[in-house]
Protein backbone atom coordinates (compact mmCIF):
# COMPACT_ATOMS: atom_id res chain seq x y z
CA UNK A 1 0.00 0.00 0.00
CA UNK A 2 1.38 3.02 -0.94
CA UNK A 3 1.63 6.62 0.83
CA UNK A 4 -1.85 8.07 -0.74
CA UNK A 5 -3.53 5.04 -0.71
CA UNK A 6 -3.43 4.78 3.18
CA UNK A 7 -3.70 8.35 3.37
CA UNK A 8 -7.11 7.96 0.81
CA UNK A 9 -8.18 4.97 3.47
CA UNK A 10 -7.18 6.42 6.44
CA UNK A 11 -8.35 10.70 5.41
CA UNK A 12 -7.91 13.08 8.29
CA UNK A 13 -11.49 12.80 8.64
CA UNK A 14 -12.27 9.50 9.62
CA UNK A 15 -9.50 9.78 12.07
CA UNK A 16 -9.53 12.81 13.65
CA UNK A 17 -13.46 11.71 14.26
CA UNK A 18 -12.32 7.92 15.34
CA UNK A 19 -9.62 9.37 17.78
CA UNK A 20 -12.74 11.81 19.06
CA UNK A 21 -15.10 8.62 19.36
CA UNK A 22 -12.98 6.88 21.72
CA UNK A 23 -13.47 9.92 24.54
CA UNK A 24 -17.93 9.92 23.94
CA UNK A 25 -20.05 8.00 26.20
CA UNK A 26 -21.09 4.10 24.99
CA UNK A 27 -24.06 5.14 24.78
CA UNK A 28 -23.57 7.89 21.98
CA UNK A 29 -23.46 5.33 19.38
CA UNK A 30 -26.76 3.92 18.49
CA UNK A 31 -26.35 1.97 16.13
CA UNK A 32 -24.20 -0.73 17.60
CA UNK A 33 -25.87 -0.32 20.75
CA UNK A 34 -29.12 -1.89 18.36
CA UNK A 35 -26.40 -5.30 17.81
CA UNK A 36 -25.16 -5.36 21.29
CA UNK A 37 -27.24 -8.69 22.33
CA UNK A 38 -25.50 -10.49 19.27
CA UNK A 39 -22.42 -9.60 20.32
CA UNK A 40 -22.34 -10.27 23.52
CA UNK A 41 -23.49 -13.64 22.36
CA UNK A 42 -20.75 -13.86 20.08
CA UNK A 43 -18.09 -12.98 22.70
CA UNK A 44 -19.89 -15.46 25.36
CA UNK A 45 -19.94 -18.47 22.71
CA UNK A 46 -16.51 -18.06 22.02
CA UNK A 47 -15.65 -17.68 25.57
CA UNK A 48 -17.24 -20.65 26.13
CA UNK A 49 -16.31 -22.89 23.24
CA UNK A 50 -12.50 -22.13 22.95
CA UNK A 51 -11.64 -23.51 26.57
CA UNK A 52 -10.68 -26.97 26.17
CA UNK A 53 -8.61 -26.15 23.75
CA UNK A 54 -7.54 -23.36 24.91
CA UNK A 55 -6.45 -24.91 28.15
CA UNK A 56 -4.93 -27.74 26.45
CA UNK A 57 -2.44 -25.05 24.63
CA UNK A 58 -1.61 -23.21 27.39
CA UNK A 59 -1.26 -26.34 29.44
CA UNK A 60 1.08 -27.63 27.23
CA UNK A 61 4.79 -27.67 27.77
CA UNK A 62 7.57 -28.36 25.11
CA UNK A 63 8.34 -31.77 26.45
CA UNK A 64 7.50 -34.77 25.09
CA UNK A 65 7.88 -38.13 25.69
CA UNK A 66 6.59 -41.27 24.04
CA UNK A 67 3.05 -43.25 25.00
CA UNK A 68 3.31 -45.15 27.83
CA UNK A 69 1.39 -47.76 26.14
CA UNK A 70 2.63 -49.59 23.62
CA UNK A 71 -1.15 -50.17 22.10
CA UNK A 72 -0.23 -45.95 21.05
CA UNK A 73 2.39 -45.20 18.90
CA UNK A 74 3.69 -41.26 18.29
CA UNK A 75 4.23 -38.46 20.92
CA UNK A 76 2.75 -36.51 23.43
CA UNK A 77 3.47 -33.44 25.50
CA UNK A 78 3.68 -33.28 28.82
CA UNK A 79 1.85 -30.27 31.35
CA UNK A 80 3.44 -27.42 32.72
CA UNK A 81 2.46 -27.63 36.19
CA UNK A 82 -1.33 -27.64 37.36
CA UNK A 83 -0.65 -24.26 39.42
CA UNK A 84 0.96 -22.60 36.19
CA UNK A 85 -1.81 -24.02 33.38
CA UNK A 86 -4.34 -22.14 35.43
CA UNK A 87 -2.81 -19.09 36.13
CA UNK A 88 -2.05 -18.95 32.43
CA UNK A 89 -6.03 -19.91 31.58
CA UNK A 90 -7.36 -17.50 33.43
CA UNK A 91 -5.56 -14.76 33.24
CA UNK A 92 -6.33 -15.39 28.63
CA UNK A 93 -9.81 -15.41 30.33
CA UNK A 94 -9.36 -11.68 31.69
CA UNK A 95 -7.56 -10.55 28.86
CA UNK A 96 -10.57 -12.02 26.34
CA UNK A 97 -13.01 -10.45 28.44
CA UNK A 98 -11.10 -7.43 28.14
CA UNK A 99 -10.28 -7.37 24.40
CA UNK A 100 -13.56 -8.46 23.61
CA UNK A 101 -14.68 -4.92 25.23
CA UNK A 102 -17.53 -7.59 27.23
CA UNK A 103 -18.03 -4.63 29.76
CA UNK A 104 -17.44 -1.52 27.32
CA UNK A 105 -20.86 -1.46 25.34
CA UNK A 106 -23.98 -1.46 27.52
CA UNK A 107 -25.24 -3.91 28.89
CA UNK A 108 -28.13 -5.81 27.81
CA UNK A 109 -31.26 -6.91 29.79
CA UNK A 110 -30.37 -10.33 31.29
CA UNK A 111 -33.83 -11.36 30.45
CA UNK A 112 -33.95 -12.81 26.76
CA UNK A 113 -29.82 -14.26 27.80
CA UNK A 114 -31.09 -17.45 28.95
CA UNK A 115 -27.40 -19.51 30.03
CA UNK A 116 -25.84 -16.44 29.11
CA UNK A 117 -26.46 -14.56 31.71
CA UNK A 118 -24.84 -16.93 34.19
CA UNK A 119 -22.18 -16.79 32.52
CA UNK A 120 -21.87 -13.32 31.81
CA UNK A 121 -22.58 -13.24 35.49
CA UNK A 122 -19.89 -15.26 36.54
CA UNK A 123 -17.47 -12.92 34.83
CA UNK A 124 -18.77 -10.26 35.59
CA UNK A 125 -18.26 -11.71 39.56
CA UNK A 126 -14.42 -12.55 38.12
CA UNK A 127 -13.72 -8.97 37.71
CA UNK A 128 -14.68 -7.59 40.72
CA UNK A 129 -18.44 -6.25 39.01
CA UNK A 130 -20.22 -8.21 41.54
CA UNK A 131 -20.09 -9.15 45.01
CA UNK A 132 -21.01 -13.16 44.97
CA UNK A 133 -21.08 -15.39 41.87
CA UNK A 134 -23.92 -16.75 40.10
CA UNK A 135 -25.95 -19.50 41.14
CA UNK A 136 -25.18 -20.96 44.73
CA UNK A 137 -22.59 -23.25 46.02
CA UNK A 138 -24.35 -26.75 45.37
CA UNK A 139 -25.00 -25.30 41.67
CA UNK A 140 -21.33 -25.46 41.07
CA UNK A 141 -20.70 -28.88 43.51
CA UNK A 142 -22.86 -30.62 41.87
CA UNK A 143 -20.33 -31.20 39.45
CA UNK A 144 -18.40 -33.09 41.46
CA UNK A 145 -21.12 -35.88 41.45
CA UNK A 146 -21.68 -35.99 37.89
CA UNK A 147 -19.98 -38.64 35.04
CA UNK A 148 -18.86 -37.63 31.94
CA UNK A 149 -22.17 -38.89 30.30
CA UNK A 150 -23.64 -36.28 33.01
CA UNK A 151 -21.51 -33.76 32.79
CA UNK A 152 -21.72 -33.25 29.18
CA UNK A 153 -25.62 -32.12 29.46
CA UNK A 154 -25.11 -30.37 33.08
CA UNK A 155 -26.02 -27.25 33.83
CA UNK A 156 -22.40 -25.57 34.89
CA UNK A 157 -21.09 -26.83 31.69
CA UNK A 158 -23.77 -25.32 29.36
CA UNK A 159 -23.51 -22.16 30.86
CA UNK A 160 -20.30 -21.22 31.82
CA UNK A 161 -17.91 -24.00 29.51
CA UNK A 162 -15.87 -27.23 30.84
CA UNK A 163 -13.04 -25.25 32.27
CA UNK A 164 -14.53 -22.57 33.80
CA UNK A 165 -16.91 -25.18 35.45
CA UNK A 166 -14.03 -27.32 37.06
CA UNK A 167 -12.10 -24.24 38.24
CA UNK A 168 -15.82 -22.87 39.88
CA UNK A 169 -15.82 -26.29 41.30
CA UNK A 170 -12.03 -25.58 42.68
CA UNK A 171 -13.40 -22.92 44.17
CA UNK A 172 -16.40 -24.27 46.26
CA UNK A 173 -14.44 -26.79 47.37
CA UNK A 174 -11.90 -24.61 49.06
CA UNK A 175 -15.10 -22.85 50.69
CA UNK A 176 -16.74 -25.67 52.22
CA UNK A 177 -14.97 -27.43 54.23
CA UNK A 178 -15.37 -31.30 54.53
CA UNK A 179 -15.27 -31.32 50.29
CA UNK A 180 -12.92 -32.62 47.78
CA UNK A 181 -12.46 -32.59 43.67
CA UNK A 182 -14.36 -35.99 43.25
CA UNK A 183 -12.49 -38.78 40.84
CA UNK A 184 -15.16 -37.84 38.25
CA UNK A 185 -13.71 -34.09 38.02
CA UNK A 186 -10.30 -35.22 37.40
CA UNK A 187 -10.94 -37.56 34.95
CA UNK A 188 -12.80 -35.25 32.72
CA UNK A 189 -9.65 -32.94 32.99
CA UNK A 190 -7.50 -35.84 32.15
CA UNK A 191 -9.72 -36.88 29.07
CA UNK A 192 -9.73 -32.81 28.07
CA UNK A 193 -6.08 -33.01 28.16
CA UNK A 194 -5.70 -36.49 26.16
CA UNK A 195 -7.75 -35.42 23.49
CA UNK A 196 -5.22 -32.54 22.63
CA UNK A 197 -2.21 -35.04 23.26
CA UNK A 198 -1.25 -34.00 26.85
CA UNK A 199 -0.59 -36.57 29.27
CA UNK A 200 -1.76 -35.92 32.60
CA UNK A 201 -2.53 -37.91 35.65
CA UNK A 202 -5.44 -37.92 38.05
CA UNK A 203 -3.47 -36.44 40.78
CA UNK A 204 -2.03 -33.32 37.84
CA UNK A 205 -5.75 -32.69 37.08
CA UNK A 206 -7.26 -32.88 41.14
CA UNK A 207 -4.34 -30.55 41.84
CA UNK A 208 -5.25 -28.06 38.44
CA UNK A 209 -8.91 -27.82 39.74
CA UNK A 210 -8.09 -27.10 43.13
CA UNK A 211 -5.33 -24.57 41.29
CA UNK A 212 -7.93 -22.92 39.37
CA UNK A 213 -10.42 -22.42 42.43
CA UNK A 214 -7.42 -20.53 44.15
CA UNK A 215 -6.59 -18.82 41.09
CA UNK A 216 -10.32 -17.86 41.11
CA UNK A 217 -9.61 -15.97 44.30
CA UNK A 218 -6.39 -14.15 43.63
CA UNK A 219 -8.01 -12.79 40.26
CA UNK A 220 -10.93 -11.49 41.48
CA UNK A 221 -8.89 -10.00 44.36
CA UNK A 222 -7.02 -8.28 42.59
CA UNK A 223 -8.37 -7.56 39.41
CA UNK A 224 -9.72 -3.67 38.74
CA UNK A 225 -13.09 -3.16 37.93
CA UNK A 226 -12.74 -0.50 36.06
CA UNK A 227 -10.11 -2.03 33.55
CA UNK A 228 -12.42 -4.76 32.92
CA UNK B 1 -6.79 -2.21 25.78
CA UNK B 2 -3.14 -1.49 25.65
CA UNK B 3 -0.92 -1.46 23.09
CA UNK B 4 2.87 -1.44 22.73
CA UNK B 5 4.34 -0.14 19.84
CA UNK B 6 8.55 -1.33 19.69
CA UNK B 7 10.81 0.41 17.24
CA UNK B 8 14.66 -1.07 16.48
CA UNK B 9 16.03 2.70 15.17
CA UNK B 10 16.08 6.20 15.95
CA UNK B 11 14.70 7.25 12.72
CA UNK B 12 11.57 4.62 13.88
CA UNK B 13 11.23 6.09 17.08
CA UNK B 14 10.97 9.45 16.10
CA UNK B 15 8.05 8.28 13.38
CA UNK B 16 6.13 7.12 16.54
CA UNK B 17 6.50 10.04 18.51
CA UNK B 18 5.62 12.05 15.75
CA UNK B 19 2.48 9.63 15.76
CA UNK B 20 1.88 10.53 19.16
CA UNK B 21 1.98 13.80 18.97
CA UNK B 22 -0.58 14.21 15.99
CA UNK B 23 -2.57 11.94 17.97
CA UNK B 24 -2.91 14.30 20.81
CA UNK B 25 -2.94 17.68 18.45
CA UNK B 26 -5.81 16.21 16.56
CA UNK B 27 -7.82 13.61 18.33
CA UNK B 28 -9.64 15.90 21.11
CA UNK B 29 -9.40 14.60 24.82
CA UNK B 30 -5.98 12.53 24.21
CA UNK B 31 -3.59 12.85 26.56
CA UNK B 32 0.41 12.22 27.33
CA UNK B 33 0.95 9.66 29.76
CA UNK B 34 4.74 9.68 30.80
CA UNK B 35 7.26 10.81 28.20
CA UNK B 36 6.57 7.51 25.62
CA UNK B 37 2.78 7.00 26.48
CA UNK B 38 -0.55 8.36 25.10
CA UNK B 39 -3.91 7.65 26.08
CA UNK B 40 -7.78 7.86 25.98
CA UNK B 41 -10.68 7.39 27.88
CA UNK B 42 -10.93 5.95 31.24
CA UNK B 43 -12.76 2.08 32.55
CA UNK B 44 -13.43 0.41 30.02
CA UNK B 45 -12.88 2.64 27.51
CA UNK B 46 -8.99 2.92 28.21
CA UNK B 47 -7.23 2.71 25.23
CA UNK B 48 -2.75 3.22 25.75
CA UNK B 49 -0.75 3.12 23.65
CA UNK B 50 3.27 3.34 24.88
CA UNK B 51 5.74 2.98 22.60
CA UNK B 52 9.54 0.92 23.03
CA UNK B 53 12.62 2.06 21.76
CA UNK B 54 15.24 -0.36 21.69
CA UNK B 55 17.81 1.51 19.68
CA UNK B 56 18.96 -1.65 18.75
CA UNK B 57 18.57 -4.59 16.17
CA UNK B 58 18.70 -8.14 15.61
CA UNK B 59 16.76 -11.36 15.65
CA UNK B 60 17.89 -11.64 19.13
CA UNK B 61 16.99 -8.24 20.88
CA UNK B 62 13.60 -8.25 19.04
CA UNK B 63 12.85 -11.60 20.91
CA UNK B 64 14.04 -10.60 23.81
CA UNK B 65 12.25 -7.61 23.89
CA UNK B 66 9.28 -9.44 23.56
CA UNK B 67 9.78 -11.81 26.27
CA UNK B 68 10.62 -8.82 28.02
CA UNK B 69 6.61 -7.68 27.47
CA UNK B 70 5.44 -11.16 27.86
CA UNK B 71 7.39 -12.05 30.54
CA UNK B 72 3.94 -13.00 32.94
CA UNK B 73 0.80 -12.78 31.72
CA UNK B 74 -0.17 -10.33 34.17
CA UNK B 75 1.30 -7.77 31.90
CA UNK B 76 0.16 -4.77 30.48
CA UNK B 77 0.47 -4.94 26.74
CA UNK B 78 -3.07 -6.54 25.17
CA UNK B 79 -0.95 -6.62 21.40
CA UNK B 80 2.52 -5.71 20.59
CA UNK B 81 3.14 -3.85 17.56
CA UNK B 82 6.74 -3.62 15.80
CA UNK B 83 7.18 -0.49 13.47
CA UNK B 84 10.23 -0.78 11.40
CA UNK B 85 11.76 -0.39 7.90
CA UNK B 86 12.68 -3.08 5.44
CA UNK B 87 14.35 -4.19 2.71
CA UNK B 88 12.56 -4.93 -0.51
CA UNK B 89 13.86 -7.35 -3.32
CA UNK B 90 11.23 -5.99 -5.64
CA UNK B 91 12.11 -2.08 -6.48
CA UNK B 92 7.93 -1.67 -7.72
CA UNK B 93 7.73 -2.21 -3.87
CA UNK B 94 10.09 0.44 -2.57
CA UNK B 95 7.51 3.57 -0.59
CA UNK B 96 4.98 0.51 0.57
CA UNK B 97 4.03 -0.44 3.50
CA UNK B 98 3.30 -4.07 4.91
CA UNK B 99 1.80 -6.36 7.22
CA UNK B 100 4.54 -9.52 7.75
CA UNK B 101 2.00 -12.57 7.40
CA UNK B 102 4.88 -15.26 6.73
CA UNK B 103 8.42 -15.12 7.91
CA UNK B 104 11.17 -17.46 7.17
CA UNK B 105 14.88 -17.31 8.36
CA UNK B 106 18.23 -16.95 6.50
CA UNK B 107 21.30 -16.94 8.42
CA UNK B 108 23.23 -20.38 9.68
CA UNK B 109 25.87 -21.15 7.32
CA UNK B 110 29.68 -20.48 7.02
CA UNK B 111 31.80 -17.95 6.43
CA UNK B 112 34.93 -19.72 5.05
CA UNK B 113 38.10 -17.92 3.20
CA UNK B 114 37.51 -17.15 -0.30
CA UNK B 115 39.83 -19.50 -2.89
CA UNK B 116 41.12 -16.64 -4.81
CA UNK B 117 40.49 -12.84 -3.27
CA UNK B 118 41.57 -11.72 0.19
CA UNK B 119 38.53 -11.60 2.49
CA UNK B 120 35.67 -13.75 3.87
CA UNK B 121 32.90 -15.86 1.91
CA UNK B 122 29.79 -16.62 3.30
CA UNK B 123 27.42 -18.70 2.67
CA UNK B 124 24.26 -20.76 3.67
CA UNK B 125 23.64 -24.07 4.78
CA UNK B 126 20.39 -25.28 2.82
CA UNK B 127 19.43 -27.98 5.11
CA UNK B 128 18.38 -25.01 7.42
CA UNK B 129 15.70 -23.72 5.04
CA UNK B 130 14.52 -26.63 2.63
CA UNK B 131 14.20 -30.45 2.68
CA UNK B 132 17.24 -31.71 1.72
CA UNK B 133 18.86 -35.40 0.00
CA UNK B 134 20.94 -36.59 2.39
CA UNK B 135 18.62 -35.71 4.87
CA UNK B 136 20.19 -34.65 8.33
CA UNK B 137 18.21 -32.00 10.38
CA UNK B 138 14.28 -30.81 9.42
CA UNK B 139 14.13 -27.36 8.01
CA UNK B 140 13.46 -24.49 10.03
CA UNK B 141 10.01 -23.46 10.13
CA UNK B 142 8.56 -20.78 8.91
CA UNK B 143 6.08 -18.33 11.25
CA UNK B 144 2.94 -17.23 10.44
CA UNK B 145 1.18 -14.71 12.06
CA UNK B 146 -3.04 -15.68 12.05
CA UNK B 147 -4.85 -11.86 12.20
CA UNK B 148 -2.87 -10.52 9.17
CA UNK B 149 -4.50 -12.56 6.86
CA UNK B 150 -7.94 -13.74 8.59
CA UNK B 151 -6.53 -17.51 9.88
CA UNK B 152 -7.28 -15.77 13.51
CA UNK B 153 -9.54 -14.05 14.80
CA UNK B 154 -8.92 -11.03 12.36
CA UNK B 155 -8.28 -10.10 8.37
CA UNK B 156 -6.22 -7.21 9.33
CA UNK B 157 -5.28 -7.06 5.71
CA UNK B 158 -9.24 -7.08 4.38
CA UNK B 159 -9.72 -4.32 6.89
CA UNK B 160 -6.54 -1.59 7.47
CA UNK B 161 -6.13 -2.60 3.34
CA UNK B 162 -2.36 -2.88 4.32
CA UNK B 163 -1.36 -5.71 1.96
CA UNK B 164 0.83 -8.69 3.17
CA UNK B 165 4.56 -9.56 2.72
CA UNK B 166 6.93 -12.33 3.33
CA UNK B 167 10.26 -11.50 5.30
CA UNK B 168 12.75 -13.47 5.07
CA UNK B 169 14.52 -12.62 7.91
CA UNK B 170 18.79 -12.66 8.48
CA UNK B 171 20.93 -11.28 10.34
CA UNK B 172 22.82 -9.22 8.16
CA UNK B 173 22.34 -6.28 5.72
CA UNK B 174 21.96 -8.27 2.38
CA UNK B 175 22.96 -5.96 -0.47
CA UNK B 176 22.72 -8.74 -3.11
CA UNK B 177 19.69 -9.40 -5.58
CA UNK B 178 18.21 -12.80 -6.31
CA UNK B 179 19.98 -15.30 -8.15
CA UNK B 180 18.28 -15.49 -11.85
CA UNK B 181 16.65 -18.63 -11.39
CA UNK B 182 15.56 -20.69 -8.27
CA UNK B 183 17.90 -23.69 -7.04
CA UNK B 184 16.63 -26.41 -8.88
CA UNK B 185 14.87 -29.70 -6.56
CA UNK B 186 16.27 -32.83 -6.89
CA UNK B 187 12.65 -33.74 -6.66
CA UNK B 188 9.31 -32.47 -6.73
CA UNK B 189 6.75 -32.89 -3.94
CA UNK B 190 4.10 -33.76 -2.44
CA UNK B 191 4.73 -34.10 0.18
CA UNK B 192 7.80 -31.15 -0.59
CA UNK B 193 10.77 -30.26 -3.15
CA UNK B 194 13.68 -31.88 -2.27
CA UNK B 195 16.87 -30.15 -2.47
CA UNK B 196 20.93 -31.47 -3.17
CA UNK B 197 22.34 -30.54 0.11
CA UNK B 198 25.09 -27.85 0.44
CA UNK B 199 25.84 -24.55 0.54
CA UNK B 200 23.63 -21.36 -1.23
CA UNK B 201 24.50 -18.10 -1.49
CA UNK B 202 22.27 -15.10 -0.27
CA UNK B 203 21.00 -14.78 -3.76
CA UNK B 204 19.43 -18.44 -3.71
CA UNK B 205 18.13 -18.05 -0.89
CA UNK B 206 16.49 -15.09 -1.86
CA UNK B 207 15.61 -16.65 -5.32
CA UNK B 208 14.23 -19.76 -3.79
CA UNK B 209 12.11 -17.55 -1.05
CA UNK B 210 10.59 -15.36 -4.28
CA UNK B 211 9.76 -18.62 -5.62
CA UNK B 212 7.25 -20.34 -2.82
CA UNK B 213 6.48 -17.60 -0.94
CA UNK B 214 4.07 -15.74 -3.50
CA UNK B 215 3.92 -12.77 -1.49
CA UNK B 216 6.31 -9.09 -1.83
CA UNK B 217 9.21 -10.41 -0.33
CA UNK B 218 10.91 -7.94 2.49
CA UNK B 219 14.48 -8.30 3.89
CA UNK B 220 14.98 -7.24 7.67
CA UNK B 221 16.57 -8.92 11.06
CA UNK B 222 13.96 -8.95 13.39
CA UNK B 223 10.71 -10.63 12.64
CA UNK B 224 11.82 -14.00 12.71
CA UNK B 225 13.14 -13.95 16.79
CA UNK B 226 9.81 -12.08 17.20
CA UNK B 227 7.76 -14.60 15.33
CA UNK B 228 9.80 -17.85 16.91
CA UNK B 229 9.68 -15.96 20.27
CA UNK B 230 5.49 -15.44 19.80
CA UNK B 231 4.93 -18.99 18.61
CA UNK B 232 6.76 -20.37 22.04
CA UNK B 233 4.70 -17.86 24.27
CA UNK B 234 1.89 -18.89 22.43
CA UNK B 235 0.84 -15.18 21.72
CA UNK B 236 1.47 -14.96 18.02
CA UNK B 237 -2.10 -13.08 17.51
CA UNK B 238 -1.07 -10.54 19.88
CA UNK B 239 2.00 -9.94 17.85
CA UNK B 240 1.81 -7.43 14.90
CA UNK B 241 4.78 -6.31 12.47
CA UNK B 242 4.30 -3.55 10.11
CA UNK B 243 6.98 -2.92 7.84
CA UNK B 244 7.56 0.06 5.49
CA UNK B 245 9.95 -0.92 2.51
CA UNK B 246 12.12 1.85 2.34
CA UNK B 247 15.50 0.34 0.86
CA UNK B 248 15.56 -2.02 -2.34
CA UNK B 249 18.34 -4.43 -1.77
CA UNK B 250 20.68 -3.32 -4.54
CA UNK B 251 20.22 0.23 -4.58
CA UNK B 252 21.02 1.29 -1.03
CA UNK B 253 21.70 4.40 -2.35
CA UNK B 254 18.59 5.97 -0.29
CA UNK B 255 20.05 8.70 2.70
CA UNK B 256 18.93 8.27 6.39
CA UNK B 257 17.02 11.07 5.67
CA UNK B 258 14.49 9.70 3.14
CA UNK B 259 14.21 6.61 5.26
CA UNK B 260 13.30 8.90 8.41
CA UNK B 261 10.96 11.03 5.92
CA UNK B 262 9.37 8.13 4.86
CA UNK B 263 8.29 6.46 8.26
CA UNK B 264 6.78 9.42 9.84
CA UNK B 265 4.83 9.78 6.69
CA UNK B 266 3.59 6.02 7.04
CA UNK B 267 3.40 6.01 11.09
CA UNK B 268 -0.29 6.27 10.33
CA UNK B 269 -0.40 2.26 9.05
CA UNK B 270 0.05 1.82 13.16
CA UNK B 271 -2.89 4.03 13.87
CA UNK B 272 -4.60 1.84 11.24
CA UNK B 273 -3.90 -1.82 12.92
CA UNK B 274 -4.70 -0.23 16.60
CA UNK B 275 -8.45 1.28 14.90
CA UNK B 276 -8.97 -2.54 13.77
CA UNK B 277 -8.43 -4.00 17.12
CA UNK B 278 -10.52 -1.52 19.19
CA UNK B 279 -13.35 -1.54 16.42
CA UNK B 280 -13.51 -5.32 17.15
CA UNK B 281 -13.48 -5.19 20.91
CA UNK B 282 -15.47 -2.06 21.28
CA UNK B 283 -18.22 -2.37 18.46
CA UNK B 284 -16.73 1.05 17.23
CA UNK B 285 -17.09 2.16 13.37
CA UNK B 286 -15.16 4.44 11.70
Amino acid sequence: MNLSQLRERYSEDRVVNWLRTLAEPVESHPPETRDVPNRFRETLSRLRGEQEITFVRLAASAQLQEWPSSEQSGLVYMPVSPVRAAHLFLAYVIRQVRISGLFARQWPSPQGLGDDAVFLSLLEWLGGLRPSYPADQDYWLARNRMSLFQFRVSASQRTVGPILSLFMLGYCVQEKSGTVVSRFASRDLVRILSSGSLLATDEWARSAIVAGGIELARVRASVVPEAL
Amino acid sequence: MHFAIVTFNEREAAAIEALFNQVVARGGPWYRRGPDGIYAGSGARLLVLRHHPLNSQGNVVAATCLARLFKDEDEEADFIIFYGCAGVVDSSYLDNVFLVSQVSYASLGTVSPPSTSPGEHITLKNKWMCYTKPKEVEPLMSVTFPDVEGSGTLDLVAITGIPAAHVMATDKVVKVSPSSSPPKPLAYGPPHDTYKKGDWLYADALSYTQNYCHLPLLVEMESYGIGMLAKALKIEERAIIIRVATDSLVDHSGSDQRQADSLVRFNLAVLAVVIAYVNRAWGLTS
